[in-house]
């Protein structure tokens, strides 16, 4: 495969004349942690390449924290603004894994997501290499790695001039031959720069994650440690606020609601889904009372289970990326790595 | 495409007061929702919000549905106020429903409690329609007291006149009172001295969770092998569609993958009756 190079020059020319006609979002530092911001053409310089994922997942780009996604009794008619056309730069390898998770969910099967579908094709995703681990990173325990190979549409590697780039994608092809000028076919040389940045960084999650490696895999770990004791001492570190939920870039359950639409002068309603998470104690109650997992332990286990081995099963992938945001998040200061090790040993 | 959240709008033609607490809707969507017999869908009241309902009525009865409906939560009780005419919304339908074809030449043995007994009646009313494919039917139902009865027309009068070589009833309560001349007991009990090849037959099952839990261990104690016992689950299906995550049951989405499971694919998951 062709890679190419460009210098930082040239890419902020790009980026600036990608602004004209999109939406950019990408990661920039606020204190010591990395969030989307929105991109302005005097802010190039702010964006962070590099360092490691963002403290928000990608998850809210396509699929909204809240959502009107009916109107009845009649269809209310569509505004004629279309949305404007998004590019995301700086995702991570972790990042998209997480929007295949998704698009299993949203994309696949007999019932198809429009919103989500809708917000993915207008979607653009320049992805980046780590440069970093960051604590709580475990991406080499569920076979990542720090840096993408497949889920973008380009990829920046970044080495001392500019970026060693990578297409993956018709998409992404497509933007290359638009601007062919400011592209160069990179050499050998740069190739192996990003190569020894890369091992370089691989080395370091794979060093800060080797006490936890207890050598099963995590499906094997859940599956056949159902009953024990751990689900129950680390869930009682559990506050019940779902915000391993919420970070998680690969939580996709919500609610459904319904309300009435708005100062509408005819009579409408609206069904609106907003995030949901399994941790909240009556996620699965019924209107009878009946709730199959009354207990944190029994939720506790129920996401983990979800991820390494219910979703491998149903999808053939693990809805884990590695990626620490429910570490990072937990008041309670429960570590998916550790759990997992304590049960598995 | 077509988006999988929007009801499809129904007018209400009938509610017909069937106990105390339970009411029948019959439905006249707007367009036809063709279903599968046990498959169920998502009746909206109109700002309100959702809940899950299979149909009661016949899987070929094509310009109307009826929906069984118990006064539990909000959306039921708001639904318990609807009168005819006015509008609801219906989305569906959802889930694998009964796999008629592997009944077919065998006998059928059904159980029913309470407000169960509506998935079992669109079943049944499916199964006498082609009452030639299958080799016997033996329906048993259990209510709380006979006020609790649902159908009373159909049980107590129209479907014990049905061919008795090859629809069998039993019935029964719980508690009787002054005017019940029949049965006294649990469902459960009603299964004592049956009349069924149980190797060649199924069991369909249909009641609250307490119910569905002591039939299967009868059942299990009877001979039947878990692979034919077919068991109707009660979780919280919210989209229908298999994504929105409240209704899981280990690795099955009950809307989905259900909401009919043969027990031999679910009794070693957790907490499945509670």
């Amino acid at each position: 495969m062709v890679m190419h190079f460009i210098n930082f020059r040239n890419f902020n020319t790009l980026l600036k004349k990608l602004l004209k006609e999109n939406v950019i979002y990408a990661p920039m530092q606020i204190e010591e942690n990395l969030y989307w911001q929105r991109l302005s053409p005097d802010g190039l310089e702010n964006i962070v390449y590099g360092q490691i994922r963002t403290v928000e997942p990608l998850k809210p780009f396509l699929f909204h924290l809240k959502e009107t996604v009916a109107s009845y009794p009649t269809a209310k008619a569509k505004s004629k603004k279309t949305p404007p056309k998004t590019i995301i730069v700086g995702a991570k390898a972790c990042d998209l894994r997480a929007l295949a998770v998704l698009d299993d969910v949203f994309k696949e099967g007999d019932f198809k997501d429009l919103f989500y579908i809708a917000n993915r094709e207008n979607t653009l995703i320049i992805s980046s290499d780590c440069s970093s681990c960051g604590e709580t990173c475990f991406c080499c325990l569920v076979d990542l790695t720090p840096y993408p190979a497949t889920g973008f549409d380009l990829n920046l590697s970044r080495i001392a001039d500019g970026f060693v780039l990578e297409v993956g994608s018709s998409r992404g092809e497509q933007l290359i031959k638009e601007n062919e000028f400011v592209f160069q076919e990179a050499s050998s040389h740069m190739v192996k720069e990003r190569d020894d940045v890369r091992a370089e960084v691989l080395n370091q999650v794979k060093k800060q994650n080797e006490e936890y490696d207890v050598g099963k895999s995590y499906q094997e770990i859940v599956k056949n440690n159902f009953q024990s004791e751990v689900w129950k001492t680390e869930a009682e570190k559990c506050v019940e606020c779902a915000a391993c939920n919420q970070v998680c870039p690969t939580c996709y359950c919500f609610l459904l609601y319904d309300q009435a639409s708005g100062a509408e002068q005819t009579a409408g309603y609206e069904k609106v889904r907003v995030w949901d998470a399994c941790q909240y104690p009556k996620f699965s109650q019924v209107a009878g009372g009946a709730n199959p997992r009354k207990r944190r332990a029994e939720r506790l286990r129920h996401r983990y289970a979800h991820k390494f081995d219910y979703f491998l099963e149903n999808f053939d992938i693990v809805a884990c990326t590695g990626c620490g945001r429910c570490i990072q998040a937990c008041p309670g200061k429960i570590d998916m790595r550790e759990v997992l090790s304590k049960i598995g040993k | 495409m077509k988006n999988p959240y929007l009801p499809v709008s129904a007018e209400i033609l009938e509610v017909i007061e069937e106990t105390p607490n339970i009411k029948t809707f019959v439905l006249k969507p707007k367009e036809e929702i063709p279903f599968r017999t046990g498959q169920f869908m998502e009746l909206t009241v109109p700002g309100i919000g959702e809940a899950p309902f299979t149909p009661s009525s016949s899987s070929q009865v094509k310009e109307k549905l009826d929906f069984t409906v118990m006064n539990a939560g909000k959306v039921t009780s708001a639904l318990h106020k609807a009168k005819p005419s006015d509008k609801v919304g219906v989305r569906g339908p959802y889930g694998a429903g009964y796999p008629l074809d592997e009944f077919k030449g065998r006998e059928v043995l059904i159980v029913g409690g309470g407000v169960g007994l509506a998935p079992l009646r669109s079943f049944f009313l499916t199964l006498i329609e082609d009452i030639k494919l299958y080799q016997k039917i033996t329906f048993c139902y259990g209510a709380r007291t006979p006020s609790d009865i649902v159908y009373k027309n159909l049980v107590m009068n129209e479907w014990p006149k049905l061919d008795k070589k090859k629809v069998a009833l039993r019935l029964t309560v719980d508690a009787g009172d002054k005017t019940w001349k029949g049965k006294v007991g649990l469902v459960t009990t009603t299964l004592d001295n049956l009349n069924v090849d149980i190797g060649g037959s199924v069991a369909v099952v249909c009641g609250p969770p307490i119910m569905m839990k002591f039939t299967t261990f009868k059942l299990i104690d009877l001979g039947y092998k878990p692979e034919q016992i077919y068991l109707s689950m009660e979780k919280n299906m919210s989209c229908g569609i298999g994504k929105c995550g409240h209704c899981m049951m280990g690795k099955y989405y009950v809307c989905k993958d259900g909401p009919v499971f043969t027990y031999d694919k679910i009794k070693d998951l957790p907490a499945i009756w509670d």
